[in-house]
Parts: structure tokens; sequence; C-alpha cells
């Protein structure tokens, strides 16, 4: 399923992928429950949550108003309350716990973290103990002027850390010129911090929670262009696995067994962003954003198997068409299959071999067909069509019924467009059916020209692409 | 909108006897909120259920009680799962035209047999 929650203002709504947002309410009479927290304007975070099966969303509750336009973080605990850790105005960090009582959540005070310098891009978790750990970017601009990664506790629920907000903390990095980015993750009675400094060096520290002492600095690995393209997590046998998107390209995956690290694996080579990984038992399982061309991407899922990773779309709602015709009324021929032509990045490879355009004249139509319900199209086109009209259609199950796509008329006319039909997946018709074209049965959309062209229109790519970045797995 | 044919057509039901479920539901639920940047920024939450090994039941390749073979499309269609042997099945997601995914739920040291009623919502 697909829904939009919201539109924002922000910079960052889902923040960075290394920081939590999504949480399901572990226990009790609202187990299952999903909250989402997300940035609605520069200054504000609110709180949004579903029951299965989560196609209606609560209203949003205002959290803070007071956040600083950087991404923020959250954690959940075993009864539901959540605490939410961001950068104010002053880029000081300060965290509000919200208090989950007989479904709802109320909001706390904000309690300052730190206050020396300026901090940013919390995460926060809970341990076992009820400790809360906050990591962050400390940038201490009153002393060198550089990035470290710190780590700051509370034992009183988020009231005090450290010592103070004045408290510092502990350094877990050296010192940087530029911004360092880190993940956290809980497990065995340790806190495993996993962070990038210097844009290339990802970073491990490790902290024994029963004596609160951080071991050593090692390294993970190297690779250029990481910054907060990498998420890490647990598994249930105490694994450590890394995933990285570096802007350099790829997919990569390491894995820390408690004593040693795994060689790099690369995923799938490609470019790609937003990665996320989570653990099912001890097996890793891996989400990023995949780049399909022209700046959209189609979310990819990985799976290991063996001392590899098999992997698929992530979502049939993205991705390539299952069938895609292309239809000219004076063709010989009048349907033609172009599949393969559409899902690739070939300049100008979508046309009808008699007419050479996508589409030509009055009749003329291209076919967008999917096994499963589909809510838009990006449309790339080597020669951009103008002085034509079409008619978008979608089939009823008796008829072809016209509608006006949800991001408006598209007649060809730009190089490159994401067709919104319906705003998201849920509102697409209730009475699209499948039906057969040219033989194939599938959900079908249409553009039938009712005006031919002048300048006729030629296809390089065309399938359900997005621009979905900065992913947050459910917690 | 042919009104005969509508009667004729619609609110149809067929019942599938004991039907075995053997498709696992995923092994990964991944739920996920993103942002999707169009000058206005969409946040947008995402469910897949994802790395399974699906139970895809196509309507064509079922037989009724009666012993005829259910259709290849069913308009808007409801698939009720009524349990036969105390393993519990349910759909993976909501019936399509064409077909419905059923899986059993993890940890059952059974695979579920079931009665399916199916019936066409015009």
């Amino acid at each position: 399923m697909q829904k939009l929650l919201a539109t924002s203002t922000a910079a960052r709504p889902t923040g960075s992928p290394p920081q939590r947002r999504l949480f399901r309410v572990p226990s009790g009479p609202f187990a299952g429950r999903v909250v989402a927290l997300y940035a609605d304007s520069p200054g504000g975070i609110v709180l949004v949550y579903s029951d299965y099966p989560y196609g209606d969303w609560s209203a949003p509750l205002l959290v803070t108003s007071d956040s600083s336009d950087t991404p923020f973080s959250a954690c959940i605990d075993s009864t539901g309350n959540i605490y939410a850790a961001y950068c104010d105005t002053s880029h000081d960090l300060k965290v509000r716990k919200l208090t989950f009582v007989g479904g709802q959540w109320s909001i706390g005070a904000a309690s300052t973290i730190i206050n020396a310098d300026d901090s940013f891009r919390p995460v926060i978790l809970k341990d076992s103990d009820g400790k809360l750990w906050c990591l962050f970017d400390h940038h201490r601009l009153s002393y060198d002027g550089r990035h470290y990664v710190r780590a700051k506790s509370s034992v009183d629920d988020g009231a005090t850390w450290g010592t103070g907000p004045a408290d510092l903390g502990t350094a877990l990095s050296s010192a940087w010129i530029d911004p360092v980015y880190v993940s956290v993750c809980l497990g065995a009675g340790r806190l495993h911090a996993v962070y990038c400094v210097d844009h290339i060096h990802l970073m491990m520290r490790i902290c024994d929670l029963a004596t609160a002492v951080w071991q050593d600095e090692s390294a993970i690995c190297d690779i250029n262009s990481i910054d907060d393209q990498f998420d890490s997590a647990l598994s249930s046998d105490s694994r450590l696995g890394i995933v990285v998107t570096p802007f350099s390209g790829g997919v990569y995956f390491k894995e820390h067994d408690g004593l040693t690290w795994s060689g790099l694996i690369e995923v799938e080579n490609t470019d790609a962003r937003s990665p996320q990984v989570n653990y099912a038992e001890s097996s890793p399982q891996v989400l990023y954003m995949k780049h399909t061309g022209s700046g959209y991407y189609v979310p990819r899922y990985a799976s290991r198997s063996g001392e590899t990773f098999s992997v698929e779309d992530g979502s049939p709602a993205f991705g390539a068409f299952d069938k895609v015709f292309v239809f000219h009324s004076g063709g010989s021929p009048q349907y033609q299959d172009k599949t393969a032509a559409a899902s690739n990045a070939t300049t100008g490879d979508v046309f009808h071999s008699d007419s050479q355009a996508l589409l030509d004249s009055a009749g003329d139509c291209l076919y967008l067909g999917g096994l499963s319900k589909f809510h838009r199209a990006a449309v790339i086109l080597s020669t951009i069509g103008s002085g034509g009209v079409v008619a978008w259609e979608y089939w009823d199950g008796l008829d072809w019924v016209q509608f006006v796509p949800y991001s408006g008329a598209f007649n060809f006319d730009l190089d490159n467009r994401l067709v919104q039909f319906w705003q998201d997946l849920s509102a697409a018709p209730a009475d699209w059916q499948v039906g057969p074209v040219y033989g194939y049965n599938a959900f079908w959309v249409r553009a039938r020209v009712t005006t031919g062209f002048s300048t006729k229109p030629v296809g390089t790519q065309i399938l359900a692409g997005s621009k979905l970045n900065d992913l947050a797995l459910v917690r | 909108m042919n009104i005969t044919l509508d009667y004729l057509t619609g609110n149809r039901k067929w019942l599938v006897r004991d039907f075995t479920v053997w498709g696992d539901p995923g092994t990964f639920d991944a739920a996920i909120i993103a942002t999707e940047d169009f000058g206005v920024r969409n946040v947008v939450f995402l469910r897949e259920l994802l790395g399974g090994r699906a139970q895809v039941v196509e309507y064509a390749d079922l037989i009724d009680h009666r012993g005829n073979p259910l259709p290849d499309t069913i308009a808007n269609p409801t698939v009720i799962i009524i349990p036969k042997n105390g393993a519990v099945a349910y759909l993976a997601g909501s019936p399509g035209n064409m077909s419905f995914a059923i899986a059993k739920v993890p940890g059952g040291s059974i695979e579920p047999v079931a009665d399916l009623i199916i019936m066409e919502m015009r």
C-alpha cells in the first residue's frame, strides 16, 4: 500500500537514514499500531498514528514548534512511550517525552540534552535498564570549530543528561572539519555506535552497558562519499549489519559477528540512496532506493541468500510496467510491445515503427499495464511533442473512463514529467478493473490522442518511478 | 448499463472446499515513511510484505463445490476463509480481480485446510 500522509515545508521531513521516525507499539491493547513522526514545517514536528490496515491516519499532533530545520530522531519504549530528540532554533539539543496512555500520546515539556556550542542530527534510544542514550554531531565552535560524535545519557527519563546541559558528554570520534553522522543500535548488553567521519570513514565504538565503558574506536570501511547514506541494525544473535549507499555508487553490506568483520559484500551494482537494514532473526534484509535514470528511483529489497544477496523490487506500485503497448491506428500491426524499451533508459527507443513516434494521429494510444494497480508514470521523452492533445483513461470493466491526472493535464509536451494519475495508490478508482489489451490481462491506463501532433513525441523511458528519499523503516 | 446482464452476472458466489494453504506471509513486513520532493515535499507511508513464498491463487485455477471452474476475473471480489483443521490462514492484502494471495499464520505446525467462499460484490 502507499498513502500520502502530508505535505511539508521542512528541508528533510523524514530525516536522515541513520535516524528513526516510524515505530510499532510493541505491547498492550494497541500493539501493532504504527506511529510516525515527521517535520511538517521548518520548526514543527508532528506525530500521526494508524491501526491495521493503516488506511486511515490520525490528525497530526504537534510535538514541538521550536525545532531547527534539521533532521531529528526518536525511539519507542516497551510500553509505547516515545522520546523525540531534536535540535532547536539555537542549535541546542532537546528531548520531549511523549507519554502513551489509553491509546493517546501526551506531549511533555522539553529538557535540554546539551547547550554547549551547536549540535545536530541526534539519535536516541532507551536501554533495557531504562537509561536513555543520545548520540549526535557536536560542532564545537567555541573551541576548535571541529565536529565530534558525542554521546550523553540520562538515568532520570530524560530530565537530566550527564551532569547537565553544559556537560559535553563522551567524545566517540576525534575532531573533524566536516559534519559527522551517527547511528546507534542496542543488543546483548552493548550499545553499538556506527558513524561516518570525513565523508568516507565508517567507524564503530561499542559501549558495555554494565560498565558504561566505551571500547576503542575501530574502522569498518572506507568508501568514497558516504556521509549519512548508511544504516545499522543488530540481529537476534548480536550480529551487527551495516548497509551503505555511497554517492559514488553501489549498495554494500558488511557484518560484524562480535569479533570480526565480514568482507564488503556488493548487494547491487547501481546508483542508490537512502539505505535501511533490518534483521529477521539472523537474516539481514536491506531496503534502498535504486536510481532508474533521469532523477527517478524505485524501492528495492534485498535478502541474504548464502554468501550473496537476492534482490527484487520493493513494491509492485513502483518500477517498470508489466506491459507497455503503443497503438498506431495506421500501423501494421497496430499494436507493438514496447515493455522492454520503456523500462530502460536508452534514448529514443519507445515509438511505433510505422509512425516513428510514441503517439501521432487521433486514435493512437499509449497503453500502460500493471498486474497490480499503480498510480503514476514517469515519462521521459527524447523528442517533445507539440500540437497534440491526449485523453487519459482507465478501464472500468465495461468501458474506458476518462480522467484528468492528479498532477494535471499532460500532452507529452515536456521531456521529463511525472504524471500522477491519482494522489496516491489508495485514491486509485475502486472500479478500475483488469481487462485484456492485445491479449494481455492487466490494470490498464492509456493515453489516447484526441488531436494529432504536429511534432510527434518519441519516448526514452516510461515507468512508475518515484523521487522517494529519506526512507525510515519501522522499528 | 445493461441491467439484466448486471443482474445475471452480479453477486455471484462460489464455494471451494478443502483448500490447502502453504504460502508464507512474508518474512519482512516493511512499513516505511519517506519523503518525495516535487517542489513541495510529500510525506508518504508505504507498506509491503516482502521476501515471502507467496501463494497467489488464480480464480481460474479453482473448482467450486459443484465441480465447475471459476471465471478468469471476478469484479470486486471478497474471499472468506472457513478454517477446517484448526490451523489459521488469512488473506495477504486485498483480493484482486484475477487472483488473491493467501498465507498461513507464522509458527503453525500444520498447513491450514479451509473452505473458501468467494463472492462477487457488484
